[in-house]
């Protein structure tokens, strides 16, 4: 008869228990400190402590211990009690006087904590870690409108020495050209966007020559590298001609004076040079004259 | 005798700076193999290594890692670093190229720390990033070897080399790879060619002199000898003397110097048998807005100037932009410009200016899933001689995606000049005397019709598909339709293009193309082959 009281008692103990939560777990945990904002379920500390809000929060003036009005803002100052078990703040007692931090906080904050703190250094001073595993990278570079019809675009790198032609872009459209390049995590260079040549290189958006951008494989599984170009160096649209047609270098006359050419022509040279434009001379005389 | 000052601009840019005829190393890396890869920078020994810096200091280890980026060194496995009569050892030693600090990990004792003059060492926390030592595949590496000297953030040469995953690396005694970071090393005042590989001679942070084994378009092979000097991002130089096997030799000279945040200047030239063509241009930024201001003059006796200052792009409703470019400047020859006129030798400069109106729209959604952005421009100009000249271009590019892989363009450009000279424009375009005759002989008698107004339309349809990273083919029809258009002179009538890229190994790729020239130079068609090697 004894053991059924005892194990009445004990069933009843553990229903009390499970009932509160504090009792089964232990004491209710306060964190004090310096509001930040209170918004979207979540109350932030200028600490950066952060804790969820339990549904039936009740909110009180931290001097009375009764229910109060105010509203927590940023720069009250705030006690939040919370449920071990639901790790929630089920109270919040809030006043404008400083409040001392709560030193009870530190033994169980680490439980409670859904990030937990780190010794390791940042990794804007040691650098980041990188395991060398390989990325895709995409880069995705929009070109100015004046860009010509026919195109090619490519990146330059100083890991290639400077090649201007070392990453070839497909095209995607009128203004958007697109490269897809597998780089260990970790890969840095520096790099600037060419036409196949250092005569066409970009430009920033003063007009101007800009320094290369940088770029650094993070330890992700794929990443995207965006670039818009404004201007290439090459680019002067139909600015004034020259006084002769054939002095300005065109797409049909490269090699324009002397006549012959600078630089031997690609193709078979007519009689006095390209028709188009006129060569000095041409047609007065008839041709091969 | 023009070659001359090209020869003593070119001695003098590589004995008056110092770094550019000799480098100074500051390390060399020694073992039974050292294998380099060129995308982290990363230069590792085994089988026995020894790194060997400037201040005498000595390491010896089974295998040795250096990060190029950071000039990190970790020497791994019986590691010793001895220096003078002092000495230590470890496990792992991790130390840089240029700074002081050597740490020392014992499986053992931990971790300890010392300085380059290997005193007694004290014990420090443990950082596993200063240990790393990265887990590849030597397989894949860019290029083997067993030595390797090391000029910090410029070069490092190997000797030998070879290049176990690129098509047609041959094995050299030598071979230079430079990773200086001032994009002027991009700089060349080579011309183009069809193959350019350099060969690095001698480097420096800030220079760097290569030979050039070249295929050019016309003469063929040609060799090339260039220095370049550079300043960071902000100045080069580079001086270059082209030496094809057949035909005559080419100097050229280009330069860049940044002025400030708002100008830059440069200055190029070149020089064959035939003359020398000077060019000097300096340009300003004022905000978006910018100007610029170029003079050429030749060994001819002809010189031009131009000034010019263009608007920002400024929106428009709908997305579109425009800008506006002003200019003025003046064309001179000696002996007189407009040599049609009896008095020619009173025109021997020729003011003018001009206008330009550039419009772009955005990239627009069309039916059928497809893309079209378009382009107008506009511009004329005026001379002080009775005379202008006019141009009215415009471009649409269409795009049609029809899966990530595959991808339909279609293009259309259309610019029409017109040279006007009122009331003398029969004296500038005459009608022929005789016919122009086309190169298979038949008369053009259509000439006759071109008196100053010029047509140049393109129509071009390309299919691009991609099925990986690597690999490409495209296939490209372009139709021209020109006036005047000579046949075998002018722009092909029809051009059909296909292209193939792919990448064979890790560190090559290959762009090979195929076209054919239809209707053109008195010829049924004329094919092409096209061949370039990308890194």
């Amino acid at each position: 008869m004894t053991f059924r009281r005892l194990c009445a008692l004990l069933a009843a103990l553990v229903l009390v228990a499970l009932a509160i939560p504090s009792l089964a777990q232990g004491e209710l945990v306060r964190f004090t400190g310096q509001l930040l904002d209170v918004r979207s379920g979540y109350v932030y500390f200028t600490t950066g402590d952060a804790f969820k809000l339990a549904s039936a929060l009740r909110v009180n003036d931290y001097d009375t211990g009764k229910p109060t009005t105010t509203q927590p803002r940023a720069k009250l100052f705030a006690r939040a009690i919370l449920d071990p078990a639901t790790k929630q703040v089920v109270e919040l007692d809030i006043t404008a006087k400083h409040l001392a931090r709560d030193v009870a906080y530190d033994a169980v904050a680490q439980p409670l904590s859904a990030t937990k703190p780190t010794t390791e250094k940042a990794p804007e001073i040691v650098g980041v870690h990188v395991t060398g595993k390989e990325v895709a990278v995409a880069f995705l570079v929009t070109v100015p409108p004046t860009t010509p019809l026919n195109s090619d675009v490519y990146i330059s790198t100083d890991a290639s020495g400077w090649n201007p032609q070392a990453i070839k872009l497909d095209r995607i459209d009128g203004q958007r050209y697109r490269a897809v390049r597998r780089f260990a995590s970790g890969t840095k260079f520096a790099f600037r966007v060419t036409r196949g040549s250092w005569n066409s290189v970009e430009l920033g958006d003063d007009g101007l020559q800009a320094a290369p951008h940088l770029y650094f494989t993070q330890e992700v599984d794929a990443q995207e590298a965006r670039v818009t170009i404004f201007a290439w160096s090459d680019d002067r649209g139909n600015v004034p001609q020259a006084a002769q047609p054939g002095a300005v270098p065109t797409p049909f006359n490269p090699n324009p004076f002397p006549p012959g050419g600078i630089f031997p022509g690609p193709r078979v040279t007519p009689p006095g040079g390209f028709p188009t434009p006129r060569p000095p001379g041409f047609p007065n005389r008839p041709p091969g004259t | 005798m023009r070659a001359a000052p090209a020869c003593v601009v070119f001695a003098a840019c590589a004995v008056l700076l110092p770094g550019a005829a000799s480098a100074r190393a500051s390390a060399s890396l020694d073992g039974g193999t050292v294998v380099f890869f060129s995308d982290t920078l990363a230069l590792i020994a085994r089988d026995g290594a020894t790194l060997t810096l400037a201040d005498g200091t000595r390491a010896r280890a089974d295998a040795a890692y250096i990060d190029l980026k950071t000039d990190r060194a970790v020497l791994a496995g019986h590691a010793r670093v001895v220096r003078g009569s002092e000495a230590v050892s470890a496990d792992a030693i991790a130390l840089e190229l240029d700074g002081d600090r050597v740490d020392l990990l014992d499986a053992s004792t931990g971790v300890s720390r010392t300085t380059r003059r290997l005193g007694a060492a004290t014990a420090a926390e443990f950082d596993a990033e200063r240990f790393s030592f990265p887990d590849v595949d030597d397989r894949s590496a860019f290029i083997r070897s067993r030595h390797a000297t090391i000029t910090p953030h410029a070069d490092v040469r190997f000797k030998p080399a070879a290049f176990p995953t690129s098509i047609g690396g041959l094995p050299v005694p030598s071979y230079l790879y430079t990773y200086a970071t001032g994009a002027g090393f991009g700089a060349t005042s080579l011309a183009g060619a069809t193959f350019d590989q350099p060969y690095g001679l001698f480097g420096t942070q800030t220079s760097l002199t290569a030979l050039h084994a070249r295929w050019e378009d016309g003469p063929g092979p040609a060799v090339a000898l260039q220095q370049q000097v550079v300043s960071g991002d902000d100045a080069y130089a580079a001086v270059s003397l082209d030496q094809p096997l057949r035909g005559y030799s080419v100097h050229g000279f280009n330069a860049y110097r940044r002025l400030g945040t708002r100008y830059s200047a440069e200055a190029d030239a070149s020089g064959t048998i035939y003359g020398t063509v000077m060019h000097g241009a300096l340009t300003a930024a004022f905000g978006a807005a910018g100007g610029r201001m170029d003079y050429t003059r030749t060994t001819a006796g002809a010189s031009s100037y131009t000034a010019s200052l263009r608007t920002p792009d400024e929106p428009l409703p709908g997305g579109l932009t425009w800008r506006l470019t002003g200019s003025t400047g003046f064309d001179a020859q000696r002996g007189g410009l407009l040599f049609e006129l009896p008095d020619a030798h009173n025109y021997s400069t020729v003011w003018r200016k001009g206008l330009d109106l550039f419009v772009a729209t955005p990239v627009v959604h069309v039916p059928f899933g497809a893309t079209l952005a378009t382009t107008v421009d506009a511009a004329r100009t005026w001379y002080a001689f009775p005379h202008a000249f006019d141009t009215l271009s415009a471009t649409a590019t269409a795009s049609r995606a029809f899966s990530k892989k595959v991808t339909l363009f279609a293009g259309y450009q259309s610019t029409w000049s017109a040279d006007i000279y009122p009331g003398t424009q029969t004296l500038f375009y005459p009608t022929p005397i005789t016919p122009l005759l086309l190169p298979d002989g038949t008369p053009y008698y259509g000439y006759a019709a071109f008196t100053g107004a010029r047509t140049f339309r393109s129509q071009n349809v390309d299919l691009q598909v991609t099925p990986d990273p690597n690999t490409a083919y495209r296939l490209s029809v372009v139709h021209t339709s020109d006036f005047p258009q000579f046949d075998g002179f002018g722009r092909p009538v029809w051009e059909v293009r296909g292209d193939v890229r792919f990448r064979p190994f890790p560190n090559i790729g290959l762009d090979v193309g195929r076209a054919y020239d239809f209707a053109w130079g008195g010829t049924r068609w004329q094919p092409r082959w096209s061949f370039a090697i990308t890194p």
